[in-house]
């Protein structure tokens, strides 16, 4: 039992080298994930329109805010609305 | 600079065995020696020199292998559901076997239950177990591979040891 759980059978373990397909293996993964990866001008150019899109959104967004807060008083009297509750002048 | 070739030439042993000693199983330490190198073929350009090689390409396998590990326990939990609520008695997970081929057949049973209460240990002392005993570091090497002080490392193996023999009694 005691020879079970002692720290120094550790080194009784042998050390391999890997198998020898493996670098074929790793060589051909490198190649892959190579060929599927987006050259670097085409990630440029998403990302710029991308941050394009995001700014001329934010523009947008804050000149419909801005027609949108007209003063009440010139929206009234472009549509020439009664101010009054009255229905009928006096 | 060395090559990419070089380098697998030099370190494929030691990150092997490192993915052996961490997983115990040869199918799931060839698969993450082939992810270290593709990995490390990544970011060699970027590679600094504000350590050797040979502590890098370390540091990356250590963290690869104990990522495997997370991965292999969340895969296990998930499991655990999945078999609650299966009416098919499909079993969800087959946890990876003892296939350690660097452990000859007569120390075989002694070893597999060591390296049992070794994967019970928190990753920082299993680290520090396997570069010391299997790896057979200096402990200046291991406290450069894992970013922390010599006597941090002599503590680590200290309440590894102290683990183990818990376990024993």
């Amino acid at each position: 039992m005691k020879k079970e759980n002692d720290i120094e059978l550790l080194k009784k373990v042998g050390k391999l080298d890997a198998p020898p397909f493996l670098y074929t293996r790793i060589v051909a993964k490198i190649e892959t994930t190579t060929a599927d990866q987006l050259p670097l001008s085409w990630k440029w150019i998403g990302g710029l329109a991308f941050s394009l899109l995001f700014l001329s959104n934010i523009y947008f967004t804050k000149l419909g805010i801005n027609t949108r807060t007209l003063p009440q008083e010139s929206l009234i009297s472009t549509l020439h609305i009664h101010q009054s509750n009255q229905f009928y002048d006096e | 600079m060395p090559t990419f070739q070089e380098i697998y030439h030099e370190h494929q042993k030691m990150v092997y065995n490192l993915a052996l000693n961490y997983l115990q199983n040869t199918q799931d330490a060839e698969e993450v020696t082939q992810d270290v190198f593709v990995k490390i073929h990544a970011k060699l350009p970027s590679f600094e020199g504000k350590s050797s090689i040979k502590t890098w390409i370390y540091r990356i396998a250590i963290n690869h292998c104990l990522d495997c590990l997370k991965a292999q326990k969340r895969q296990k939990r998930f499991a655990i559901f999945k078999n609650i609520f299966n009416t098919e008695n499909q079993i969800y997970y087959d946890p990876p076997d003892f296939n350690h081929p660097g452990v000859q057949l007569e120390d075989r049973e002694a070893l597999e239950n060591l390296f049992k209460k070794i994967n019970e240990l928190p990753e920082n002392q299993k680290t520090a177990v396997i570069l010391k005993y299997l790896d057979d570091l200096p402990q200046r090497e291991i406290a450069a591979i894992m970013d922390i002080s010599e006597k941090a490392v002599e503590s680590l193996l200290q309440r590894a040891k102290q683990q183990l023999k818990k376990v024993k009694t």
